[in-house]
C-alpha cells in the first residue's frame, strides 16, 4: 500500500520493522488524544494501546473530531478506535478505565509498551504514568494544552528531567472561615455554594463531621465563637438535606430563609468578625416573597449577562424545585459544570451569597469557569502539540537515521504560548532536555524496584525484616503505604507491625516507601526506596520464598532540606505553566485527616516522606492527593 | 451546554461570530495540509469556503484522513458547511472573503494572480503554506493596515493615573485623613489610596517631584512613608501590594508615545483600510486624537475595570466606582464626537476600544506582493521548499540531509502546520491576539523553527 512505502521512505525498512513491532500507550483519548492516535496510525505504529475513562461531552466536539454529536455519552477510547478502525494499519486497543486503577492497569501490564504518549487533562494522572515510567525505564512524551499554549517534554527516565523534577503549579487553597463566614471573592461564594451547600444537600455521602467534632480540623481562625457556628450550621444543613429529600416544594422558601437570613443573621451576632469587615446585609423577608411570585412565571435569563439579586432569587427557588424533583427519582446529584440545573442552582447561590456580602456578581458563563475548573482549549493547539510529540517521539525511538540522537540530552522539549506572541522572533522555543534534578523526590531521591511476594499473610514485623537484611537498613526505618497515604510503621509507631500485609490492605499495586532515619557520621542516609508491591497468589509451592527483592544499588545521600525547593519554585514559574495545572481548588481544612485504617496520624508531604519529621503538611496543599481537592 | 464552550473563554461570543459568519478560500489540491487546516476550521465553527481545486500533485500520495473531505468534514458543524468548489480564480469576489489560504498549491499561475497589483487592492490576508516531507513553511501577506484592539497580552498592567488625577479621583483620595486613622481601619484601604497620599508625602513634605524619580527610588520614599505613617500595618497585605505595584504611581511616557504613534499611523493609513474592522478601528484612534486635544491633561480613556485588591470590599466598590465614573465620562464623550463625524460604530466596540486602548496593536501592509517577497528570500531552506514548490527540484543542490528530509513523507508534519495556519487564520478573523509576521519555517528532522520577515 502506498502508505507503508512512505514510512519505509522516511526511516528506511530497518526502522520501519522496528516501527512496525513498536507498541505505545496512548493515555487519554481527549483534545490531543484523539489528534495523535490520528498521527500514530498514519505513522504505522505496530499497536496501539488507548486508555481513558471520560464519555463524550457536547463541550469535546469543538476539538475531539474522531467525535459527532450521536456519541454523546459514549466511552471516548472505544469511540475514537471504532472511528479510526477503517484506515488503521495498526492494531488498536482500546480501554475505558482510570490509568491509576491498579486492578485493570497493574505495573507488569504497563511493561509491555516500548513507548508512552501522555495526552491527559489532570496533575494526578500525569505523576502516576510519570512514576510509572521512572519504574520501568520507558521513555514518556508528555504534553499538555492550555488555550494557545501548550508543551511537549519526552522524559527519558535516568537520562532526563523527569515530570516531577520542576514544580507544577498547585491549587489555589483557601482557610475555611473564609468560606464559611468572611468571604470578601466571588470565588469564596461559588465555592461555598459548589463545595459546602450543593454537596451537603444533594449528595448522599456529605462529609462526616467526626473531625469537626474531635477538634483536629484546621479553621484557619482561632475564634471559638465563630467555630461553634460554623459545626452549629452544618447540622442545620442537614435538616435542609431532608427537606430536599421529603420532596415538599412548598418548603423551599425555608431554605432560602435559612441560608440567606437566619444564618447570616447569626453571623452577624459574633461581633468580633465584622471589627475589621463589612457588615453582610441578611435578604428581607419582602425581597423573598417577591421572588417568590416571580419564580412562578418563565424565566429567560442570559447565562452570559449577570442577573440582578431578585432575578437571582427567582431563579434560585425554581431551580431547587427542579432538582428537587430529580431528587426523587436520582436519591443523589453530583455536581456538573455541564449539568445545567447543577450549575444554575450553584451560580444562583454563590450570587445571592455575594449579594449579602457586598461581593460583584457573576454571569453563570463566568461562574462555570471558575467552578467546573475549565481550561479553554482549541483544535488549533492540540493539533499543534499533538504533531510535535508525534515528531519527536521518531527521534525519541531514535527511527530517523539521518539525524540520530547521541544522547538524549540532544532532544527537545517544545513550548508555545499564543504561538507568535510568545517572542517577536520565535513561534515555538524548544529547549534541549535537562537532566535530572538532583533534588525531585521522585526520579532522584529515591531508588526504585519491584517487590514480589507470593505469601501475603507475613507480617510486617517479617517483611521490615527481610528488607533490612538485604539493603543493610538501620533500625530507625519507617514504612509508608504511598498509595493509600499513610504510615506503617516508624520509631515510634509500631502498633501494626505483628498485622499481615493483607490485614493492613497491602495490595497488588500498592506502593511502599522504605527509608532509613540513620545518617552515618558524614551526615549521610541511605537512599529510600520506593517498592511497588507484586503479589503472586498464583503462585504457591514449598520452596518458593515469600518474598522476592529486587537487586539494587543503595547509595547514601545528604538528608534533603526544604529550602532547595524554594528556589526551584522561583526558578520554574515562568517555564512550566500549562498544562500541569488543573486549577483544581483546595479547602485547608484536612491536613489533619485520619485515614481510614486508624493510624495514630497521617502523613502528609508523602513524596517528601525521608524528611523523618515533616511527616505533617508544612505546605499543606502542595500535594494534591493530600488535602480535599474541592473542585475538579 | 454550548458546543463552543471551550473556545468562547479564548475569544469570547464577538469573535466567534466574526468566525461563524466568515468565508474563506482555500485553493490547492487534496492534501493532508488542506485537510488538517479545514479540519480545524470547520471544528472552531466556520461553515462558509471557497475551494480552488487543484490537480494533485504526487508528494501526499493519498495518505489521507478524509475520504471525501466535503463531506466529511460537513458532519463536524452542526449545521453542515457550504463549500462552493471553482477550477479557477476568475469569478472570485475578493472583497467578500476574511481570508485566502494556498495549501500546498504548486500552480504558479494562482501566485501570479493574486500577486497582480489589480487583484492585490482588493485581496484579504493572504496565506502561502507549503509542507514538503519534514520540513514546510507560511507565510502571511497582509494587503491592507491590520488592527488588533484585543491583543490579549500576557501581563495586563492596571492603569491609575494616580499622577494626573482627575477631580472625583481627588476628591476620593482626599477622604481619607490617613495619619488620623487606626490600624484597623489603614488594613482596610484599597493600594491606590496608599500610593496616591506617598506621593503627596513626597511631594509636599519632602519637596520632591515624584514623577523625576525612578520606580525603585519611589519604591524607598514609600517604604519610608508607610514607616513613618504606621509600623503596625507594615506587613499588611494591601501595604505589600502598594509596595508591589509602586511603579504604578509614576508616570508612563513610553505608553503615551505608542498611543500617538499609533495614533499617527491610524491617519496615514485610512485610505489603505477597506476591511469593517480596520477602518472602524482607524475611525476611533482617529477620533481619540480630537478627544485628547480637546482634554487639556492628553487623558486617554481608561478602561472600565480596575483589578481585584486587598481591601474592604465596601472601599474596593467605591474605588471601582471612580474608575467605572471616568470611564463612562470619556465612552460617552468619544461618543459624541463618533456622532458629530456621523461615524456609525457601535457601542460594544468603542467599549472595547476604550478597554483596550494600550493593547492596541497594528501590522504593516506587506511592501511587496507575496510572490516578490517569497521570491526574494535569502533563506536557503525557503529557497528549496519555493523551488520544490513551484519549480523542479533539479534546480535544488542539496546535501544528503535534506534530500532525505525533503524526499520523505510525514502526516505529523502537515499536522503541526496545518494547525499553525488554522491558528493564525482565526487570529485574523477574530482580530484577537497577534497575528504571525510574517513568514514561518520549520523543520521537524530536527525541531527546528524559524521566523522571517519578508
Amino acid at each position: 500500500m502506498p502508505r507503508e512505502t512512505n514510512i519505509v521512505k522516511i526511516v528506511g525498512q530497518e526502522s520501519y520493522d522496528k516501527l512496525r513491532s513498536t507498541k505505545c500507550l496512548l493515555v487519554g483519548a481527549g483534545g490531543i488524544g484523539s489528534e495523535l492516535l490520528k498521527d500514530l496510525i498514519l505513522m504505522e505504529f505496530g499497536e496501539i494501546h488507548i486508555v481513558d475513562l471520560d464519555t463524550i461531552d457536547l463541550s469535546n466536539l469543538n476539538r475531539q473530531f474522531l467525535f459527532r454529536q450521536r456519541d454523546i455519552k459514549q466511552p471516548k477510547s472505544t469511540t475514537a478506535v471504532k472511528a479510526v478502525q477503517h484506515f488503521s494499519n495498526s492494531k488498536l486497543v482500546p480501554y475505558q478505565g482510570n490509568i491509576m486503577d491498579t486492578n485493570e492497569f497493574p505495573l507488569h501490564w504497563f511493561h509491555q509498551f516500548d513507548i508512552i504518549f501522555n495526552a491527559l487533562d489532570n496533575l494526578s494522572a500525569r505523576r502516576y504514568v510519570n512514576k510509572m515510567s521512572q519504574f520501568l525505564q520507558t521513555p514518556l512524551l508528555e504534553s499538555g494544552t492550555s488555550g494557545f499554549d501548550g508543551y511537549i517534554q519526552p522524559i527519558i527516565p535516568g537520562k532526563t528531567e523527569c515530570f516531577d523534577c520542576t514544580k507544577k503549579e498547585t491549587p489555589k487553597t483557601f482557610p475555611v472561615c473564609t468560606i464559611r463566614s468572611t468571604p470578601s471573592q466571588p470565588i469564596h461564594c461559588i465555592v461555598w455554594a459548589k463545595n459546602f451547600l450543593f454537596n451537603q444537600i444533594f449528595s448522599a455521602e456529605s462529609t462526616s463531621n467526626e473531625e469537626e467534632e474531635d477538634g483536629t480540623k484546621e479553621w484557619g481562625t482561632d475564634d471559638v465563637e465563630e467555630i461553634k457556628r460554623i459545626k452549629q450550621e452544618t447540622n442545620e444543613l442537614h435538616e435542609l438535606q431532608k427537606i430536599i429529600t421529603f420532596g415538599d416544594k412548598s418548603r423551599i422558601p425555608e431554605i432560602v430563609e435559612k441560608l440567606f437570613i437566619h444564618d447570616i443573621e447569626k453571623l452577624l451576632l459574633i461581633e468580633n468578625l465584622w471589627k475589621t469587615r463589612t457588615k453582610p446585609t441578611p435578604l428581607t423577608k419582602t425581597q423573598l416573597d417577591a421572588s417568590m411570585n416571580e419564580s412562578k412565571k418563565d424565566l429567560h435569563l442570559n447565562n452570559n449577562s449577570v442577573w440582578n439579586i431578585n432575578e437571582q432569587l427567582s431563579m434560585f427557588l425554581s431551580i431547587t424545585g427542579k432538582l428537587m424533583e430529580r431528587m426523587k427519582k436520582e436519591h443523589t446529584i453530583e455536581f456538573d459544570k455541564d449539568d445545567q440545573d447543577t450549575l444554575e442552582f450553584v451560580a444562583t447561590a454563590a450570587n445571592i451569597r455575594s449579594h449579602i456580602f457586598d461581593i460583584p456578581l457573576q454571569s453563570v458563563f463566568d461562574i462555570k469557569q471558575i467552578a467546573g475548573n475549565i481550561i479553554p482549549a482549541i483544535a488549533t493547539t492540540n493539533a499543534i502539540i499533538a504533531g510535535l510529540s508525534a515528531l519527536v517521539s521518531l527521534r525519541v525511538l531514535n527511527l530517523l537515521k539521518y539525524a540520530p540522537v547521541k544522547t538524549p540530552l540532544d532532544l527537545n522539549m517544545a513550548m508555545t504560548a499564543k504561538a507568535s506572541n510568545l517572542s517577536q522572533d520565535r513561534y515555538i522555543s524548544n529547549p534541549t532536555l535537562a537532566r535530572p534534578n538532583c533534588e525531585c523526590a521522585v526520579c532522584t531521591k529515591v531508588t526504585r524496584g519491584v517487590v514480589i511476594v507470593s505469601d501475603p499473610t507475613i507480617t510486617l514485623k517479617e517483611f521490615i525484616a527481610e528488607l533490612r537484611s538485604k539493603y543493610g537498613f538501620s533500625e530507625d526505618i519507617s514504612l509508608l503505604d504511598l498509595s493509600e497515604q499513610r504510615l506503617l510503621v516508624d520509631y515510634d509507631f509500631d502498633d501494626m507491625v505483628d498485622r499481615s500485609l493483607d490485614d493492613v490492605n497491602l495490595k497488588n499495586g500498592s506502593l511502599l516507601f522504605f527509608c532509613d532515619e540513620e545518617e552515618n557520621d558524614a551526615g549521610m542516609c541511605r537512599k529510600p526506596l520506593e517498592l511497588y508491591l507484586e503479589l503472586r497468589n498464583e503462585i504457591s509451592g514449598q520452596n518458593i520464598p515469600k518474598i522476592i527483592l529486587p537487586e539494587l544499588d543503595i547509595t547514601w545521600i545528604k538528608p534533603s532540606s526544604a529550602e532547595p525547593e524554594e528556589n526551584e519554585a522561583e526558578r520554574e514559574t515562568s517555564k512550566e505553566k500549562v498544562g500541569g495545572n488543573d486549577g483544581a481548588v483546595i479547602i485547608l481544612d484536612d491536613d489533619e485527616a485520619q485515614p481510614s485504617t486508624g493510624t495514630k496520624r497521617s502523613i502528609s508531604e508523602l513524596d517528601n516522606g525521608f524528611e523523618s519529621d515533616n511527616k505533617k503538611a508544612k505546605v499543606a496543599g502542595q500535594f494534591d492527593d493530600n488535602a480535599i481537592i474541592e473542585l475538579d | 451546554m454550548d458546543r463552543y464552550d471551550r473556545q468562547l473563554r479564548l475569544w469570547g461570543h464577538g469573535g466567534q461570530a466574526l468566525l461563524t459568519k466568515s468565508t474563506v478560500c482555500l485553493i490547492g489540491p487534496n492534501s493532508c495540509l488542506l485537510q488538517e487546516i479545514w479540519k480545524i476550521l470547520v471544528l472552531a465553527g466556520q461553515r462558509n469556503f471557497i475551494w480552488v481545486i487543484e490537480d494533485g500533485n504526487e508528494i501526499d500520495d493519498n495518505q489521507f484522513f478524509y475520504d471525501d473531505i466535503v463531506r466529511d468534514l460537513s458532519a463536524l458543524h452542526p449545521q453542515g458547511i457550504i463549500v462552493e468548489k471553482k477550477e479557477s480564480l476568475c469569478d472570485i469576489e475578493w472583497v467578500k472573503l476574511s481570508v485566502v489560504i494556498l495549501a500546498n498549491s504548486s500552480n504558479k499561475y494562482y501566485l501570479e494572480t493574486l500577486s497582480m497589483e489589480e487583484v492585490k487592492l482588493h485581496l484579504p490576508p493572504v496565506f502561502t503554506a507549503y509542507v514538503h516531507g519534514m520540513v514546510g513553511y507560511l507565510h502571511l501577506s497582509l494587503s491592507e493596515p491590520y488592527f488588533v484592539m484585543e491583543s490579549h497580552p500576557d501581563n495586563v498592567v492596571p492603569e491609575l493615573r494616580l499622577d494626573k488625577p482627575w477631580p472625583e479621583l481627588v476628591k476620593y483620595m482626599e477622604s481619607f485623613d490617613l495619619k488620623s486613622m487606626d490600624e484597623y481601619s489603614l488594613a482596610k484601604l484599597p493600594y491606590p489610596v496608599i500610593l496616591y497620599h506617598a506621593i503627596i508625602y513626597i511631594k509636599e513634605i519632602m519637596g520632591i517631584n515624584p514623577a523625576t524619580l525612578t520606580s525603585s527610588q519611589f519604591r524607598g520614599y514609600l517604604t519610608h512613608y508607610i514607616h513613618e505613617l504606621s509600623p503596625g500595618n507594615v506587613n499588611d497585605l494591601n501595604f505589600i501590594e502598594a509596595k508591589r505595584f509602586s511603579y504604578l504611581a509614576l508616570p508612563n511616557p513610553t505608553l503615551q508615545k505608542k498611543l500617538e504613534s499609533v495614533i499617527d499611523y491610524a491617519k496615514q493609513s485610512y485610505n489603505l483600510c477597506t476591511d469593517e474592522y480596520n477602518r472602524n478601528v482607524s475611525i476611533l484612534l482617529q477620533t481619540l486624537e480630537i478627544y485628547l486635544k480637546e482634554n487639556a491633561n492628553n487623558h486617554y480613556p481608561l478602561p472600565a475595570r480596575i483589578p481585584d485588591m486587598e481591601s474592604s470590599t465596601e472601599e474596593f466598590n467605591k474605588i471601582k466606582m471612580v474608575y467605572e465614573g471616568e470611564n463612562m465620562k470619556s465612552l460617552d464623550r468619544l461618543m459624541e464626537l463618533l456622532q458629530e463625524n456621523k461615524y456609525d460604530i457601535p457601542k460594544s466596540l468603542l467599549e472595547v476600544f476604550c478597554d483596550n486602548i494600550k493593547n492596541i496593536q497594528y501590522q504593516e501592509p506587506s511592501t511587496y506582493s507575496i510572490e516578490r517577497s517569497l521570491f526574494n528570500t535569502s533563506n536557503r531552506l525557503l529557497r528549496d521548499l519555493l523551488e520544490l514548490q513551484y519549480g523542479s527540484a533539479n534546480n535544488i543542490k542539496m546535501d544528503e540531509h535534506m534530500e532525505k528530509v525533503l524526499s520523505l513523507n510525514s502526516y505529523p508534519t502537515s499536522t503541526f502546520i496545518g494547525g499553525v495556519v488554522a491558528q493564525e487564520t482565526i487570529k485574523l478573523i477574530t482580530h484577537q491576539y497577534i497575528p504571525i509576521n510574517n513568514t514561518f519555517l520549520f523543520d521537524a528532522s530536527k525541531n527546528e523553527s524559524t521566523i522571517l520577515r519578508l
